[in-house]
């Protein structure tokens, strides 16, 4: 034991160099997050907004315009039909949220295997969207499974070309991603179940509530803070996590019918050359983004505190 | 919820609700196995005679086999550098915890807010500018960079509810920060850091937006690409494309059976992105 006092280090003028070489190593545990966040997160943010008030077009000189790209967005009907299309996808939020609440209700009472039935509903949730779009484009195809199941159980008017009618379109999209985000929905739900004893509901029953009551008057109160930060990251991700699913499922149509800003960014840029107004139209939405955020913070704090 | 009894009509109600989660699975599995001639006419039934057909054809012919390879090529290297990054940083900010530390600690958590609609425009840009495009490490580095901030809060949660006496008591005895690191922190995180893998994994593993925009190169591309881009190469092709769908699940499938027990952990622990 008394070999290790003797180590040089206590010495104190190797204290102070020692410190010195010691913040350094340490540094080095700090600087490789730093540069890779600052290099694919930090500096392309700053060079969109820093873009977006001129005409850009990347290798050559890029005039200052000002304003210019907001303005014309904002006067595109383009662009208007894509607010409207986001708006309309927001009203998807509900069914997001509620669907797996019920299913992790029924759950939680007792039924057989509960994790086998997780695990069902899970899976979809990790596979990439990307390829749940791709498989639903063929179910929902003219004569896919999904039509063929209509035209055999019910009217063959009730067929129709999910993804290309401009009226069923967005509703079609809001139901794939109600399957998409259950699986997500029911684990979050159940692990916050699993901490509320079951007494709360029994007491509830005892008093004569229905089913449905408990889960409103009962259930819906304390998971509060689960399902609000919940409805928070569906909002966040009805904009910033649409692409994969307009590329495979509709690219954005009937003309601009389906076209999500994340979608159009993309499009604006790489398929247009319309450098300016993607940067422009990444700003808007780096707006959007920060004003829930913002208005959902103290979600993300709440849960925070009991995580 | 309440007295938690069996009730029949419930489970039936729960095995009707898995129909609509389990039925597109299975008939992926049915289309991707039947030639072409027999889809046509008959769309919905199983296969007379599962053929392994589409899948080889897929798998040669489109590429789907590279592009497999191209993918685990960029997950792979986006995985380990998204873990060793992260645990090094939390490590750092686990011994710093001043107000400049914790500012920090703020801004870099802060980037969880930058989805890749935000920052992949400019990303391209820049990186075509340094010729780093086509180049599936480069990809890497960026899914590495897109998981970073949540590696981070992931990993330094973990790491304030250990026990760090070890820490204080191998200081003592003289072990460097790498040796305190490597073999003191990294194998106490282990479940984290396991947790930590496999939603990076699959996060990437999904991209489409930033290797659709960052590889062009039909040659390397990924294979969330490459299956998207089926669609238009064989749009009346379905048995085909039903194939490479297949395949590009495949590995999905494999982590999600390995992982499940770390995965459900991280979504509920972190409720990640």
């Amino acid at each position: 034991m008394a070999t290790r006092t003797q180590a040089p280090r206590t010495a104190p003028g190797a204290t102070r160099r020692s410190g010195a070489v010691r913040a350094f190593s340490e540094a080095l545990f700090l600087l490789p997050i730093l540069a890779v966040v600052g290099f694919v997160l930090v500096v392309p943010t700053a060079n969109a907004i820093l873009h977006s008030f001129t005409n850009w077009n990347p290798g050559y000189e890029s005039p200052f315009v000002g304003l210019d790209n907001y303005v014309e967005l904002a006067k595109s009907d383009a662009f208007r039909q894509i607010l409207k299309n986001q708006a309309f996808l927001l009203l998807g939020i509900p069914i997001w949220a509620i669907l797996p609440l019920v299913v992790s209700v029924m759950l939680y009472e007792r039924v057989p295997a509960p994790g086998l039935f997780r695990t069902v509903f899970f899976f979809p949730a990790t596979v990439s969207p990307a390829i749940i779009g791709i498989l639903f484009s063929f179910i929902l195809a003219p004569d896919g499974p999904l039509n063929a199941a209509i035209r055999t159980a019910g009217p063959d008017s009730f067929a129709a070309n999910w993804l290309a009618d401009p009226n069923l379109v967005r509703p079609t999209l809001i139901a794939v991603l109600a399957w998409a985000t259950m699986g997500t929905g029911v684990v979050i739900f159940s692990a916050a179940l699993s901490t509320v004893p079951p007494e709360l509901f029994e007491a509830a029953e005892m008093d004569g509530a229905g089913w449905w009551q408990r889960l409103f008057y009962v259930v819906l109160p304390t998971l509060r803070h689960v399902v609000e930060l919940w409805v928070v990251i569906l909002v966040i991700s009805a904009f910033v996590a649409m692409f994969p699913w307009i590329f495979t499922l509709t690219r954005g149509g009937p003309g601009y019918l389906s076209t999500t800003l994340d979608y159009d960014i993309y499009q604006n840029a790489l398929g247009f050359g319309y450098f300016g107004l993607a940067a422009a139209e990444t700003v808007y939405l780096l707006v959007i983004v920060g004003v829930v955020i913002t208005v959902g913070a103290g979600a993300f704090r709440r849960r925070g505190v009991e995580a | 919820m309440t007295n938690r009894r069996n009730s029949p009509g419930k489970t039936v109600l729960l095995v009707v609700m898995t129909l609509p989660f389990l039925y597109p699975f299975a008939f992926l599995v049915a289309t991707a196995l039947k030639p072409l001639p027999e889809f046509q006419e008959d769309k919905l039934g199983w296969p007379d005679r599962p053929s392994f057909e589409n899948i080889s054809a897929v798998w040669d012919e489109v590429g789907l086999g590279q592009a497999m390879l191209n993918s685990l090529l960029a997950v792979g290297v986006g995985v380990v550098v998204t873990v060793l990054i992260s645990a090094a940083g939390a490590f750092w900010f686990l011994q710093h915890h001043g107000r400049a530390a914790n500012v920090l600690r703020s801004l870099v958590l802060l980037t969880m807010a930058l989805p890749p609609p935000v920052f992949i425009i400019p990303l391209f840009v820049l990186m075509s500018a340094q010729g780093l495009t086509n180049n599936l490490l480069a990809l890497g580095i960026v899914y590495a960079g897109w998981n970073a901030a949540f590696g981070l809060y992931l990993m330094h949660a973990y790491y304030r509810a250990l026990p760090l006496e070890v820490l204080e008591a191998a200081r003592v005895d003289g072990a460097s920060l790498l040796q305190q690191f490597f073999y003191i922190i990294l194998p106490l995180s282990r479940p984290a850091l396991a947790t930590l893998g496999v939603l990076a994994f699959l996060w990437s593993w999904s991209d489409l937006l930033l290797s659709v925009v960052l590889i062009q190169d039909p040659e390397r591309r990924t294979v969330t690409v490459a299956t998207a881009l089926l669609a238009d190469q064989y749009s009346t092709n379905i048995p085909k494309n039903a194939a490479g769908v297949l395949l590009a699940l495949i590995p999905i499938l494999a982590i999600f059976l390995l992982g499940q027990r770390y995965l459900a952990r991280g979504i509920a622990a972190g409720v990640g992105k």
